[in-house]
């Protein structure tokens, strides 16, 4: 999911074209910063020695400078203005890991933006642990007429959904006398899968599951045969000697001994203690499953996924249990 | 020692960039202030910013961050410069100490610069260094001089905000320019407008004015010829009629009539002016007087009216009700031809008065000359030739007079200058009985050739004398015209030797050389001139004289408030539109001729896709207006040639293809 926003307008130029009509416009916000205030209070002084002294050029350094204030007022305001940023989702992460929201800047229609900053919303920002550094904002330079990519990143240290939540963008580009502030909210989100933990060695399959299913699915032990190419087959398994040879795409067809089947239930992580422990041990287990191409299926209630392999499986299995407790209605 | 010196380049080449800028602001700032204050202030000041340049070098950033100033070394160093200061100037305030202080405050600031504070602080200290520098020297140099140091603050100033030095020096110089090249229109109004206040708000320091050269209303041997030194501009004047005899260009100044055997000072004011009548043209002119923190102008003998806001003291003097501390323009009509009578008996028994004990040896010359029976007339045409005849020398370094300067001078060393002729002369004058005053001002001028200007310097300054003549009323002598009558008739230059005038040394013998110099001067001056008159002499009498001409008329403060707020608002509008309306960025002729002729296209109803290109879009208007095909075709054929193929094509086809490129609907 990618939103695109622009802020404050779009160039004359481009609002004839339909295309760009719809793109949400964001408000631009601009103030004086502290050293803004600071530097009215020196034009102030400034100004009292002028008429005090009666001296011509420090009123003209006194309205340069006034002046110059003013024009920088505009140009930190153009340095937001009509700038366009498309945001999108960050792919799933495994908690512990960086989350990376991509981010479009689109500025083919601007003139030469820098010190753009963009933050994430406080609310949301996670809190940093000892001994870790991430930046608290991405700072964008972009070219007059460029198109670029940048990511933020947001550590994930908990499993569940990451949200940047309402970016803000500002900037105090040139001077530093104003602060120009919009805010897109995009709402973005990241998967995080918990944190694999635990015993790698995969449990064992449970007897009545194994024995029904024996010799119908793939397994990993004895090669059988070749059979055609179906969606959701591992690559690992395709004959490219066939495919090199124009026979299409085959995939070899190995019969399992029976642990080629496992359905991950609770049952199975009474070693560990707590939710998130035992979550992380599955979250290990599926990532093992997938590693040796068995079929697997998750059952925690109330969520239950059948047996499946592949990476949407693995990834359906991973997201029941990142959500897993969280009133969450789409995954 | 190779590699120690890589590594210093290296670390050179990675030493932040808004440091260096902000060091070369302050750096710059600095510079016109060091010949006015103690030789220790910049000294200290500069291995500040030298430590700094060198702790950006060999500490990182990060590490300067980590170094803390131990307070109680920065106290000490504080209580330092401030004992410093104490003892050189005896005070901390007041305008040279304050400069002072503000220098070194810019040096440790700068020394301590680790966070965003201290960086704008630092740089906010520089820009009022800057304003500092106007207090002593309002010069057009000084302005083009500050403008670039600004430019360089500004640039320091984008450096630090470019987070990641993303724009290079060159491209931040050219960033801070256009910056203040789009404040100037919003200058220029706010100048304009800005209600200008008269007088001071408070009582300024009292050395704000010293170093104003110019005469006083004392005079003693070597006073004026100090000031023939200076090449500094008097005043200028404007002839609105034709200018007169060079040697009548007397601009009559101070008045002294009393003396105590050394120095001449002016007399008790009277209440009565005296009645003055004139003869002959009119002369009308306008003088710009040059600050001089005296209480009188300089006007050509005789003008018949003292200007607004002065008056004519009993002795003819223009007098002001307060010091002339900015420079100011007033008109006066004068007549060369007067005849000045006496309003009171007072003043001529004033002008009898001798020293006692003083000048015997002179006095008893004049009074020998009044027993002889001669007549007024002929004792002053006696000391006159008296002057001429003997062998009396105009020089600009007479010899030392320690005991009796006027004796001496009579009839020891008899070399002198103006002054000495004019204080003798009034000596001798009194002593045969002939009340005579000795009257101060310039003489002469220089006209600027490129803008027509008369231009008064101080070595134009002059004393003479007037004396009583009974029937005749007050009679201007200029005894030193019978020493060196080319020094009023030719003016000073030519009673004087060259190194008297400016030219850069090695150039004396060349001739053409010397009259190239002098044009070059004579421009400069002009220019100058301008700069005073629109901008430094843009005062409230001015302003108000230009608002008139706008026919903004009358206008009180807070119409003129009014009118500024009106005025920026426009202006910054009219900018903000130039700033954000987006040009066309494609400059090259081509595409400007091609989107000439897509606009003619569009006017059809065909309007081309952003995402259609140039052979797309023909092949599509082809198909809705295929009476046009052949034209189309032609004109795309060579637009993709000269744009994709190289100059295969010429532009001037592509011009006259679209030109002739007129459909209909």
């Amino acid at each position: 999911m990618s939103k695109t926003f622009v802020l404050e307008r779009l160039p004359h130029s481009v609002t004839h074209t339909t295309a760009r009509k719809h793109i949400p416009r964001q408000r631009i916000y601009i103030f004086a910063g502290r050293y803004g205030l600071i530097f009215c209070a020196m034009l102030i002084v400034m100004l009292l020695g002028a008429v005090n002294y009666n001296n011509s050029m420090s009123y003209m350094l006194t309205f340069l400078l006034c002046s110059l204030f003013m024009v920088c007022m505009l140009h930190t305001y153009r340095n937001l203005r009509g700038l366009m940023i498309n945001a999108a989702d960050s792919r799933p992460v495994f908690a512990g890991e960086t989350a990376y929201f991509p981010l479009l800047i689109d500025n083919r229609l601007g003139q030469t933006r820098i010190a753009i900053d963009i933050h994430v919303s406080p609310k949301h920002r996670p809190k940093k642990q000892t001994g870790q550094t991430y930046p608290d904002n991405l700072c964008i330079n972009v070219n007059a007429g460029d198109l670029i990519s940048k990511y933020l990143s947001m550590p994930a240290h908990k499993r569940g959904i990451l949200k940047p939540g309402r970016l803000r963008i500002t900037s105090t580009f040139p001077l530093g006398l104003f602060r120009v502030w919009s805010y897109v909210e995009a709402g973005q989100s990241c998967l995080v899968y918990p944190q694999p933990a635990g015993n790698s060695q995969l449990p064992l399959a449970s007897e009545h599951d194994a024995q029904e299913q024996a010799g119908v699915h793939d397994g990993t032990d004895d090669f059988t045969g070749f059979k055609p190419y179906r969606p959701g087959d591992s690559i690992r398994k395709i004959n490219w000697k066939a495919l090199a040879r124009e026979q299409g795409l085959l995939v070899k067809h190995f019969s399992g001994s029976g642990s080629d089947k496992l359905m991950l239930h609770w049952g199975q992580c009474q070693h560990m203690t707590g939710t998130e422990q035992r979550l992380s041990q599955m979250c290990l287990w599926i990532i093992e499953a997938d590693k040796q191409g068995i079929y697997y299926g998750l059952d925690i209630a109330p969520v239950t996924i059948d047996f499946g392999k592949g990476d949407s499986h693995k990834h359906q299995c991973l997201a029941a249990l990142a959500t897993y407790g969280f009133a969450i209605d789409k995954v | 020692m190779a590699l120690p010196l890589t590594r210093f380049k290296a670390r050179l080449r990675s030493l932040p960039p808004d440091l260096l800028w902000l060091t070369a602001g302050i750096c710059l700032a600095v510079i016109p202030h060091i010949k006015r204050v103690p030789v220790w202030i910049p000294v200290l000041f500069f291995s500040m910013a030298v430590a700094r340049v060198f702790l950006a070098i060999y500490v990182q950033r990060a590490q300067y961050q980590a170094v803390s100033f131990i307070s109680l070394a920065k106290l000490l160093v504080a209580i330092v410069i401030i004992i410093g200061i104490l003892a050189s100037y005896g005070t901390l305030i007041g305008r040279d100490a304050g400069v002072s202080l503000l220098i070194l405050l810019a040096g440790m600031k700068l020394l301590e610069t680790r966070q965003k504070r201290d960086y704008y602080i630092t740089c906010f200290i520089g820009l009022f260094l800057i304003l500092t520098n106007f207090f002593y020297s309002e010069t057009l140099f000084t302005a083009i001089y500050s403008l670039l140091a600004v430019s360089i603050f500004i640039s320091a100033l984008i450096a630090f905000n470019d987070k990641d030095n993303f724009l290079g020096s060159g491209e931040l110089l050219s960033a801070s320019g256009l910056m203040l090249l789009q404040s100037l229109p919003l200058l220029i109004v706010i100048f304009l407008l800005f209600p200008r206040v008269q007088g001071p708000l408070w009582g300024m320091p009292n050395d704000t004015h010293s170093g104003l050269s110019g005469l006083s209303d004392e005079m003693s041997p070597g006073t004026i010829s100090q000031l023939i030194l200076s090449d500094k501009i008097a005043f200028r004047v404007d002839f609105h009629d034709a200018m007169p005899a060079k040697s009548r260009l007397y601009w009559r100044g101070p008045v002294l009539w009393l003396t105590d055997g050394v120095k001449w000072v002016a007399g008790k004011p009277l209440p009565l002016q005296s009645p003055v009548s004139w003869s002959g043209t009119p002369v009308r002119y306008t003088v710009t007087l040059e600050p001089t923190d005296k209480r009188w102008l300089y006007g050509l003998e005789m003008p018949i009216q003292a200007p607004a806001g002065a008056f004519f003291s009993h002795d003819l003097q223009i007098k002001t009700t307060t010091p002339v501390r900015e420079r100011r323009r007033y008109s006066l009509t004068s007549y060369t031809n007067y005849r000045i009578d006496t309003a009171s008996h007072t003043e001529l028994i004033e002008a009898l008065q001798l020293p006692y004990g003083y000048h015997n040896k002179t006095i008893a010359l004049g009074s020998s000359w009044r027993e002889l029976g001669l007549s007024e007339a002929d004792i002053v045409n006696h000391a006159l030739r008296l002057f001429n005849e003997q062998a009396f020398y105009y020089t600009l370094a007479p010899p030392l007079l320690l005991k009796d300067s006027i004796d001496e001078f009579m009839f020891e060393t008899r070399q002198g200058f103006c002054e000495h002729y004019a204080a003798a002369f009034t000596i001798l004058m009194r002593a045969a009985g002939i009340p005579a005053r000795v009257v101060t001002g310039y003489q002469g001028g220089t006209i600027n050739p490129v803008d027509g200007y008369l231009v008064v310097r101080q070595r134009d300054a002059h004393a003479w004398t007037e004396v009583w003549l009974g029937n005749r009323g007050w009679i201007r002598v200029d005894p030193t015209a019978a020493v060196a009558p080319a020094r009023i008739s030719d003016g000073i230059e030519s009673a004087l030797p060259d190194s008297i005038i400016d030219i850069p040394l090695g150039l004396y013998n060349n001739a053409a050389i010397r009259e190239l110099w002098r044009q070059v001067f004579d421009t400069f001056t002009a220019i100058n001139n301008y700069w005073n008159q629109w901008v430094l002499g843009y005062n409230a009498r001015q302003q108000f004289n230009t608002l008139s001409r706008l026919g903004l008329g009358e206008l009180d403060w807070q119409g003129m408030i009014a009118w500024l707020i009106l005025a920026v608002t426009l202006v910054f509008l009219l900018v903000a539109f130039l700033l954000f309306t987006n040009r066309p960025k494609h400059i090259d002729a081509a595409r400007i001729l091609y989107d000439k002729y897509c606009a003619r296209m569009a006017r059809l109803g065909i309007k081309r896709y952003a995402s259609e290109g140039p052979e797309d879009f023909a092949k599509r208007a082809i198909q809705q207006r295929s009476d046009l095909a052949a034209k189309i075709r032609e004109i795309t054929r060579v637009y993709v040639a000269i744009r994709y193929g190289g100059q295969a094509e010429s532009i001037q086809h592509l011009t006259q293809q679209v030109r002739s490129f007129n459909p209909s609907k």
